[in-house]
């Protein structure tokens, strides 16, 4: 939902932009049958490996694979139907949804970091390996608003 | 921001419908704008405008604010 409000607008052609978008869903296939293999490889050099990380790998792996092919075969039904594909460019780019999303993420960053300040509280108290990697956290989420506000600042 | 475009579409009978694919927008835009939940972008608005053949101020009835002290 994030990808299609942040990689479309009214202005672009829509159907290159499924075009692309296509080409990424069947690199995410990829990625994601490169993932579902790896434990079998891993084994070989690994003979210990727990069956908890083999099982992620192959659960992630497969996910992404299956999600990136069922997006891959979305998109060109989509691209297949002029009727289809002009419903779903006013469902992307309806100003209207756009800013629900763009509310809907606010509040999500603002009670993200309501649990991680929560979180960062208890956390001194108990745990200081889970205290500093919550401090990395936030670490990371100021350093990444700092970079969108100089991104879009130069931007707009 | 009030505006006409309820009154002007069952003016000229059109259906929600009609009017959002007309513009580019979900029928729910426009469900939002007729009852003024949701205020138009600029871009909307023009199009909104232009559709009934009518200016931007003739569309949508801009209330003066309170100057800030």
């Amino acid at each position: 939902m994030l990808i299609k409000l942040f990689t479309v607008s009214e202005k672009d052609n829509y159907r290159e932009v499924l075009r692309h978008r296509s080409a990424i869903a069947l690199t995410a296939a990829a990625l994601g049958l490169a993932t579902m293999v790896t434990p079998a490889l891993l084994l070989h050099f690994l003979p210990d490996l727990n069956a908890h990380a083999m099982g992620y790998y192959s659960g992630g792996g497969a996910s992404i694979f299956g999600m990136g092919l069922f997006a891959f075969f979305g998109i060109r039904r989509t691209l297949r139907d002029e009727k289809r594909l002009r419903s779903e460019q006013i469902k992307e780019t309806d100003e209207r949804s756009r800013e629900i999303k763009r509310r809907a993420a606010s509040l999500t960053i603002l009670l993200s970091i309501l649990c991680l300040y929560i979180g960062l509280l208890v956390a001194v108290l108990v745990n200081h390996t889970v205290y500093l990697t919550l401090i990395g956290v936030l670490a990371a989420f100021i350093l990444i608003f700092l970079g969108s506000l100089l991104y879009y600042g130069k931007k707009l | 921001m009030e505006n006409r475009i309820a009154q002007l579409r069952k003016e000229r009978r059109i259906t929600q419908e009609e009017l959002a694919d007309a513009v580019g927008v979900t029928r729910q835009t426009i469900i939002s704008l007729e009852n003024g939940r949701y205020n138009a972008s600029l871009l909307l608005a023009y199009k909104l405008s232009r559709y009934f053949g009518l200016t931007i101020e003739d569309l949508f009835l801009f209330e003066e604010e309170e100057p800030l002290c």
